[in-house]
């Protein structure tokens, strides 16, 4: 179907004795937008530095834009990245800066480093000198940098750090606008789930450098938006009735006016029908579902 | 003999500087060369870049740097309109199969029910009704594939908004009715000319009244004001029971509250609605507050 | 990795501290010539030496060349430890090349830029010397440019040291303390080792560090061949220090090969 951009298998790393990555098993696909989501010191930088050579795995694994026809140094061109916070030199401006990585790269046209600051807000910013920049614009111009050179595979590190929430939502958007239209494929980690939910398509759940769980968003809202929430004043006799009558255990009583009823074989009409028959009112009953939080902390407290 | 080596050392440099641009120069082509054959083989975003800097070199690579990029554009905008034709293949389908399966129903109910002679009639007239109205989605998908595939501006002529609006809430009147709800159209006059397409204004209407239908309660509400600056403005509101809506999302094709989903329903009405609607230049958008939920339409005169 | 290497170039062009370094060394050679006096950075002071016949002012500045490496201190630094301290080689062997090549560029643009800067040094000092000392203070153009070549062995040996302890150690307060001192150190070191098994009475091991390992001693080396050594003494030196500027980043690269960027 779509083609495969990052594919590990048993990826695994090591800082002396302590265990940081412990067999991951990732695939990212072309078009993805694939989310990473953990603790801090979950591991999720640890996997961007190590497929990108920034530090040298120690088992496993991993293969970025698998083909045996291309060769890698190609291939490495092809990715941009904004790992560990971005890091430029103090004493240029943001276009000489840039400048001194589109002459590494080779880029011949010097209009593209304008199309990167002005993307990114910061082609005003003149003879500025990096060092008196804040944290939003440092880090916008450590993903100007990333995109300077018509990147595939977009690797991000927190992207949203240090960024106002009118900066945070221009960068969904900006994201969202680059993986439709230029098809460009992104992995991001954050801290902000609600952030990493709106975008992205494909998550991995990571923790203590062990994945949890590999999902696509559809079957994260199948397995988050299963539950009944009714909402009544007589909560035990509720309960009685979903027990004795619905032969329902999976339930929590919430507070004394609310149940969430988990039980995947009964819809919302059939119990409500069920608990006016048995004489009690409910003042309301609508389908409700897991935040990424509870959902993450769900998966943690399992392992 | 001194100026003899001094004239040898100078000449041999000169051969050396020359082969060196020699070899640079042939080291650049290939460079390119292999370049552009690894770009083409994959499906990249990324342009050729100097790996030996001259001036000659870098002009050739400007120029098949905006060959490439205009290659990548136009990949980009068939992936896209592809998608859009499968996307309104999927949302036209859904439209036919909507009077269709009403139409089976009414005849399951003559055929399964004791009825009388006029109830029949009755109810065979409304099957012709619905009948009637797929034959008109038929012809509008002829109408719109055209349009979508050509990137024809929809045909627009002289139209009178509230006939329009009158005749696509008659659609619906006796759902509407058997439910105990009724359809109100409040307006402060009996014509409002517009310039746009009937076909799709009736879809767009059509669509929204059915989906306040499926999903509201009560009486719906469809009021028509005339801005300032000449734009109409048809506001759909109804009330809702259901409190856990997204407001931004609701445009998207796939979204649906929980509670539609166990009657069935894909959740592609309002994106029909919004596709439609942006096809004739307008402008839609939905909003929520205090139990009723409301879809505004803006259009040009 | 030309383009490592122009990209660096444009980079060191837009700083400053290049000029600042370069105009210091233009400063400090115009005093040696007008002043008549050596500049050097060495522990010991005055040059020792015959003071039965006025010294050659073109010899005595050969002599204090261990000043070239105070000086390439900022270049080493301005290109590579600079890079790998900000983090910003990370940007580069991410999306632009591999680890080798990285490497590859810093040592060729180091090199070359201290050979420039110690070719700039000699041939300054010898063109302003000529026309402002006049004939006293002269030295053959062939002599000079013979010393010029028999310490240029040293000074890549010097560099390739520099270079070593830059990839290993990645940070930038620690590696311009290491290189600043570590000469300086050793000298003392081995003068008090010297010292020390003279006075007890251990001959056998002074001997052996006088005559082994002290003559190959940066500022001893300079001096030594500044003012005509013998053919094995230049022999000697210049594999010594060749092997320095040759094994040393070998072994830099290999650890480089595995570290954390």
């Amino acid at each position: 179907m779509h083609e495969i951009v990052l594919k590990t298998n048993g990826l695994s790393k090591k800082y002396g004795r302590s265990v940081v990555l412990n067999e991951v098993d990732m695939t990212v696909y072309q078009g993805d937008i694939y989310a990473l989501i953990g603790k801090n010191g979950a591991g999720k930088t640890t996997i961007m530095r190590v497929i990108t050579g920034l530090s040298v795995k120690s088992g496993g694994f991993f293969e970025l834009f698998p083909n045996e026809r291309r060769s890698s140094s190609f291939d490495k061109k092809r990715l941009g990245c904004l790992i560990g916070g971005p890091a430029f030199f103090k004493n240029m401006t943001a276009y000489q800066n840039l400048k001194y990585y589109a002459i590494q790269k080779g880029i011949t046209d010097s209009k593209q480093i304008d199309t990167a600051l002005e993307l990114m807000g910061l082609n005003l910013t003149g003879r500025k000198k990096y060092s008196g920049f804040s944290l939003g614009m440092k880090q916008r111009l450590g993903i100007a940098l990333a995109l300077l050179d018509n990147p595939d595979l977009l690797i991000l590190d927190e992207p949203i750090n240090g960024l106002d929430p009118i900066g945070i939502s221009d960068m969904r958007d900006t994201f969202k606008r680059l993986n439709s239209e230029l098809g460009i494929t992104i992995i991001v980690s954050s801290h902000i789930l609600t952030e990493l939910y709106a975008i992205a398509n494909r998550f991995l759940f990571i923790d203590n450098g062990r994945v949890l769980k590999e999902i696509t968003k559809q079957e994260l809202d199948l397995e988050c938006k299963r539950c009944i929430v009714v909402k009544t004043n007589d909560t035990k006799s509720a309960a009685v009735v979903l027990e004795k009558e619905l032969d329902i255990s999976n339930y929590t009583v919430i507070n004394n006016c609310e149940i969430n009823v988990y039980s995947k074989n009964i819809s919302a009409e059939d119990l409500s029908k069920a608990l006016f028959e048995n004489g009690i009112g409910i003042s309301g009953i609508y389908e409700s579902g897991l935040s990424l939080e509870d959902y993450f902390k769900r998966l943690v407290e399992v392992r | 003999m001194q100026p003899l080596i001094i004239i040898i050392v100078l000449l041999s440099i000169s051969v050396a500087v020359l082969l060196v641009l020699l070899i640079m120069s042939c080291s650049a082509q290939k460079s390119i060369t292999k370049q552009i054959k690894s770009i083409m083989q994959t499906d990249t975003n990324t342009l050729v870049r100097s790996e030996i800097n001259s001036k000659c070199a870098n002009e050739l690579i400007n120029e098949i740097n905006s060959l490439l990029k205009e290659l990548r554009d136009n990949r980009q905008y068939y992936k896209r309109k592809n998608h859009d034709i499968n996307q309104m293949i999927t949302n036209i389908s859904h439209d036919l199969r909507t009077p269709l399966t009403s139409a089976l129903g009414y005849i399951n109910l003559i055929k399964n029910s004791e009825l009388s002679e006029e109830e029949k009639y009755r109810e065979i007239e409304i099957i012709s009704q619905r009948l009637l109205r797929l034959e008109q989605l038929i012809n509008s998908f002829f109408e719109f594939s055209r349009i979508i595939s050509n990137n024809e501006p929809p045909e627009k002529e002289e139209l009178n908004l509230i006939a329009i609006l009158e005749e696509s809430a008659a659609h619906y009147f006796d759902d509407f009715d058997s439910k105990n709800r009724s359809i109100e159209l409040s307006c402060n006059r009996t014509k409002i000319p517009v310039y746009s397409n009937k076909n799709m204004l009736m879809r767009i209407s059509d669509n929204l009244i059915g989906n306040a239908y499926k999903h509201g309660s009560g009486n719906l509400n469809i009021s028509v004001k005339i801005t300032d600056d000449d734009k109409i403005i048809i506001v759909f509101s109804n009330n809702l029971v259901n409190a856990d809506i997204n407001v931004e999302r609701i445009f998207d094709e796939f979204y649906t509250t929980d509670i539609s989903r166990t009657s069935g329903n894909t959740g592609l009405g309002l994106a029909i609605a919004k596709q439609f609607t942006e096809i004739i230049g307008g402008k839609i958008s939905a909003d929520y507050k205090d139990e009723i939920f409301s879809v505004a339409l803006k259009l040009n005169k | 990795m030309f383009n490592m290497i122009k990209s660096d170039l444009y980079r060191i062009i837009k700083s400053k501290s290049i000029y600042v370094m370069v105009i210091l060394m233009i400063i400090t050679d115009t005093l040696s010539v007008i002043l008549k006096s050596a500049f050097s950075i060495s522990i010991s002071s005055g040059v020792p030496g015959n003071n039965d016949f006025p010294l050659p002012l073109c010899r005595e500045v050969l002599s204090c060349n261990n000043s070239i490496y105070y000086f390439s201190i900022f270049i080493v630094f301005s290109v590579l430890v600079n890079d790998l301290s900000c983090k910003t080689a990370a940007n580069s062997i991410s999306t632009v090349c591999s680890r080798t090549k990285y490497f590859l560029s810093k040592n060729i643009l180091i090199y070359s830029l201290v050979t420039v800067l110690f070719i700039f040094h000699c041939s300054f000092f010898y063109v302003l010397n000529l026309p402002v000392n006049g004939s006293d203070y002269y030295m053959e153009l062939g002599d000079y440019a013979k010393i010029v070549l028999l310490q240029y062995p040293v000074i890549l040996g010097l560099t390739g040291f520099m270079l070593t302890i830059g990839f290993v150690l990645k940070n930038s307060h620690v590696f311009v303390t290491t290189a600043i001192i570590t000469p300086m150190s050793l000298t003392l070191f081995f003068t008090m080792v010297i010292a020390v098994t003279s006075y007890a009475h251990m001959t056998g091991l002074a001997n052996f560090i006088s005559e082994h390992i002290a003559p190959f001693l940066m500022e001893i080396v300079l001096y030594q061949l500044a003012f005509d050594a013998d053919n094995l003494y230049i022999f000697q030196s210049v594999i010594i220090y060749l092997l320095f500027a040759t094994a040393l980043p070998c072994a830099a690269y290999f650890r480089f090969r595995k570290s954390e960027i």
